[in-house]
């Protein structure tokens, strides 16, 4: 096991950050810390970079208590959502930092250093940019640049704190795919921080879905996905609509009528018709349609209750029932989820 | 292209624009340019031979050297005192953070003479601390000592408060991706965060250089006058101006007067660079 995490707790003044956080992360694996903005993933994140001191719970890297390490000695490579670059540095230089800084006996000589660093940023395919400065690369290219840098020390384990949260759609869906090819290349061990659920599916080899300081459910993307076990993780993987299973059934909760019970409702499972077919269906104006990815996505205002639903159809399905924002339709539920 | 249109919308009226300029430069012409002409035309006015009379005289160079003596000794305190509070302030998390800052505004807000007073209450010959240090010989109060004490707490906040907001935007995370390539304190120190506030630094250090020159009043309490020895500029100038020396105090007053010249044009110079 090259990470292990054991009970961690943190609190900042009354607030909980962490509330009993135990967690295994193999060799070699990219583990994903999945959750809303407060979760609690990124002071994990910190804690185990030794950027953070718990207040209870045991870090140990490769078989080592690290709890009481400071980050210099944990030998982490740590990338941060806004690149933290060296502005004053050259690309160059900023991978070069980590080498020039060790002490003298384990320093690697000019020329060893000057082949680390090129053999780096062939690997971030930046060559071409080692006279720069971070100011003229667009975000993209400094946070490789970043990655760079903390690959160059060669570290045990690689931390990656939401790296691509400032760059913009389109070059995060890039680098999402090239991150995952370097580390199926490279092998190390590292643990990647976002809020993100599409990029943390796509990057991950396991993912650890993060709720108010508690790890909630950790499995391969495809589990955590499929078989979500519990309303958070269910919500928090995808688009979802919520009913009271009145509003489903017509009856109150099955067992005791106090609880209101929730059903969960993928927007894909949510069926559009234009013709009343039976007494399940619920007549619904269509607000909005758009296009994204293979389906198109219909937000349906019920008629009687003003309630929003959000449905995704097929690009046949929407070819054939011919519909346009406006149109009064119906809809039924193909299945739902009761936890 | 500007077309003449657009230029009269985002012009004020002529009658508006000529008070607002008129104001401005009225303003400016009585409280910055006169009193400057008379500084030097005071100076020069008797001839260049008597301004350099005035300012070549043994006790007035004196004053010169104990001024430049006590603003370096006070920069250089304040130097290290700055970046540590600084760096401690923005870099690291503690208790009494709050009160460490508002205490840091302290010399700026209490009047000079009340700062130099209560050097002569702590330090002076019937304090305990003050008789304690004159056993083994040490004279603070009416003494150099106590004129760079006083001139270095007057100045204290200046740099400081010039690089706590710019620390504060730049935040820790290069810091914290120095500390985890390995870097130790000393080398984030020096490679890091000190080429990011260099300008900033270089600002405060100007200011805190006119403010330590110029300083009176707090001076004037704790140096007890004695001339050639404890009077600097500032106190000499009083001295000429209070005996009708009015060349003399006006050619001293040019001295400091052109420092402050210079340091507005050095303050430009760095404002640009930013």
């Amino acid at each position: 096991m090259s990470i292990k995490i054991e009970n961690i707790t943190k609190r900042f003044g009354n607030y909980n950050a962490l509330r009993g956080i135990n967690l295994e992360i193999k060799e070699g694996e990219l583990l994903t810390l999945l959750g809303p903005s407060g979760c609690g993933k990124t002071t994990l994140l910190r804690i185990i970079a030794g950027l953070e001191i718990p207040d209870s719970g045991k870090v140990i890297l490769f078989d080592e208590d690290m709890t009481s390490k400071g980050v210099r000695d944990r030998n982490i490579g740590f990338v941060f959502q806004h690149f933290a670059l060296f502005k004053n540095m050259t690309v160059y230089k900023n991978i070069a930092f980590g080498l020039k800084v060790k002490p003298k006996r384990l320093r690697p000589s000019k020329s060893e250093i000057d082949e680390i660093i090129k053999s780096k940023l062939e690997l971030v395919q930046l060559k071409w940019a080692a006279k720069r400065y971070p100011s003229q690369l667009s975000g993209g290219e400094k946070q490789r640049v970043a990655l760079a840098r903390a690959l160059a020390i060669n570290p045990k384990v690689l931390l990656l704190d939401e790296p691509f949260g400032s760059l913009d759609a389109k070059v995060r869906r890039e680098l999402r795919k090239w991150i995952r090819h370097l580390h199926r290349g490279l092998g190390i061990t590292s643990i990647f921080v976002t809020h993100d659920q599409e990029e943390a599916l796509e990057v991950s080899d396991r993912v650890a879905v993060m709720n108010k300081g508690k790890i909630e459910q950790i499995g391969m993307p495809i589990e955590v996905y499929e078989k979500p076990v519990n309303s958070f993780v269910y919500n928090f993987l995808g688009n979802v609509n919520q009913f009271s299973f009145e509003e489903l059934n017509g009856t109150s909760s099955l067992k005791d009528q106090d609880n209101v019970v929730t059903e969960y409702v993928r927007s894909h499972d949510v069926k559009i018709i234009k013709e009343k077919k039976d007494e399940n269906v619920i007549p619904a104006e269509i607000t909005r349609i758009y296009k994204y990815g293979a389906s198109v996505k219909i937000e349906l205002r019920e008629i009687d209750s003003e309630k929003f639903i959000d449905a995704d159809i097929s690009q046949e399905d929407y070819d054939e029932l011919k519909i346009n924002e406006g149109d009064t339709i119906f809809y039924y539920i193909k299945s739902s989820k009761i936890f | 292209m500007v077309s003449e249109y657009k230029i009269s919308a985002l012009k004020e009226p002529g009658y508006i624009r000529l008070t607002l300029i008129i104001t401005a430069v009225l303003f400016l012409t009585i409280f910055l340019v006169m009193p400057l002409v008379v500084i030097f035309n005071e100076a020069f006015g008797k001839g260049i031979s008597n301004f350099f009379n005035s300012i070549s005289d043994p006790e007035t160079i004196t004053a010169i050297k104990l001024t430049v003596f006590t603003t370096v000794i006070s920069i250089l305190l304040n130097l290290v005192f700055g970046l540590s509070a600084a760096w401690a302030i923005t870099k690291f998390d503690f208790r009494g953070k709050n009160f460490i800052l508002t205490l840091l505004d302290l010399p700026l807000t209490i009047s000079p003479v009340i700062s130099g007073m209560v050097f002569v209450l702590l330090l002076g010959s019937n304090s305990f601390l003050g008789s304690l240090l004159n056993q083994f010989g040490i004279k603070v109060i009416f003494a150099v000592p106590g004129i760079i004490l006083a001139t270095t707490f007057v100045t204290l906040p200046y740099i400081v408060r010039e690089l706590i907001p710019q620390m504060q935007e730049q935040g820790r995370e290069e810091e914290e991706v120095a500390l985890s390539l390995g870097a130790n304190g000393w080398q984030i120190f020096l490679k890091v965060t000190l080429p990011n506030i260099k300008w900033g630094l270089l600002y405060g250090l100007i200011l805190c250089n006119a403010r330590a020159m110029g300083e009176f009043g707090a001076v004037s309490v704790v140096s007890g006058h004695i001339r050639g020895y404890t009077n600097t500029m500032t106190l000499h100038i009083e001295i000429l101006y209070n005996e009708y020396n009015f060349t003399g105090a006006f050619a001293v007053s040019t001295l400091l007067t052109l420092l402050a010249l210079i340091t507005l044009l050095l303050k430009t110079i760095i404002t640009k660079k930013f």
